[in-house]
């Protein structure tokens, strides 16, 4: 498995916290996975 | 002895990588030799797409990212190509561009009556494969009375947005993960993974969940002893 990568403390929003989750999280995996933001799907 | 593993899986019903990344997450989670939960979570990608556009997927991708029709075509060719490998057959001409917004608030009409799991592959596959609208309540109620759930209940929820502001609240979750971009998976509340990822990525972060469980379990009584 690929070394974790610790998101950014300030690349985290933290404006809407919710009830007993912790906002910050440590991405796994690979980088650059298809995945869509808005309208680009990366297609 | 380790406790089930929770996924948190944000993810919108017209994302092609969502359903894609759905299969891949199933390949990896039966790779895992444990429990795993599963909950969805709503994303909108394009929150201002009108309920019934005029057009086709392509028209609509051309349009809002000025791009030529064949350039907007072959990208749709290859990503169907992509789906065709994970065993979905996708048919980009009878997809129904559409508004997302009530399909998520099924989506947690669905999950209060414990059938989220099955509305989410029944929306996924209307809208990928059977060239279902799955914008408008009519239509939506049709594919929820396909799962059993009580269909005229689900207009009458739907028509009230009893569940509209469960939707905005797991985009504002969304927005305090940071996640920019569908489908994202949680595990266990601390580890994510972005995108449609192969089944080994997703079978090692509940593997790593699991040994930080049973770490944390055997923890437990050497702090009671010390007591």
């Amino acid at each position: 498995m690929a070394d974790p990568i610790v998101v950014p403390a300030a690349s985290v929003s933290t404006a809407v916290p919710a009830p007993g989750v912790t906002p910050f999280i440590q991405l796994l995996g690979q980088t650059g996975a298809g995945s869509c933001e808005g309208d680009s799907c990366g297609i | 002895m380790s406790e089930t593993i929770k996924v948190d899986i944000w993810s919108d019903v017209q994302c092609p990588w969502c359903y894609i990344g759905k299969r891949k997450f199933e390949a990896g989670a039966a790779l895992f030799d444990g429990d795993v939960e599963v909950e969805y979570h709503s994303f909108e990608l394009a929150p201002d797409t009108p309920v019934d556009f005029a057009g086709s997927p392509v028209d609509y991708l051309s349009e809002r990212k000025g791009l030529p029709v064949a350039q907007v075509t072959e990208m749709l060719a290859r990503v169907t190509g992509i789906a065709e490998s994970v065993g979905l057959h996708y048919d980009y001409d009878s997809v129904h561009q559409t508004n997302t917004v009530i399909s998520h608030e099924l989506l947690h009409y669905a999950k209060a009556h414990g059938r989220q799991l099955d509305m989410k592959e029944r929306l996924l596959k209307a809208y990928f494969v059977d060239g279902r609208h799955v914008g408008r309540i009519e239509d939506l109620a049709d594919l929820a009375a396909e799962i059993g759930l009580d269909r005229a209940d689900v207009v009458r929820a739907l028509t009230a947005h009893d569940y509209l502001a469960d939707v905005k609240a797991d985009v504002a979750q969304a927005n305090a993960y940071g996640i920019q971009g569908v489908p994202f998976f949680v595990i266990d509340g601390k580890y994510g993974i972005s995108g449609a990822q192969e089944p080994e990525a997703f079978a090692g972060a509940l593997r790593q969940a699991q040994a930080d469980q049973d770490e944390a379990g055997a923890a437990t009584p050497a702090s009671a002893e010390n007591r």
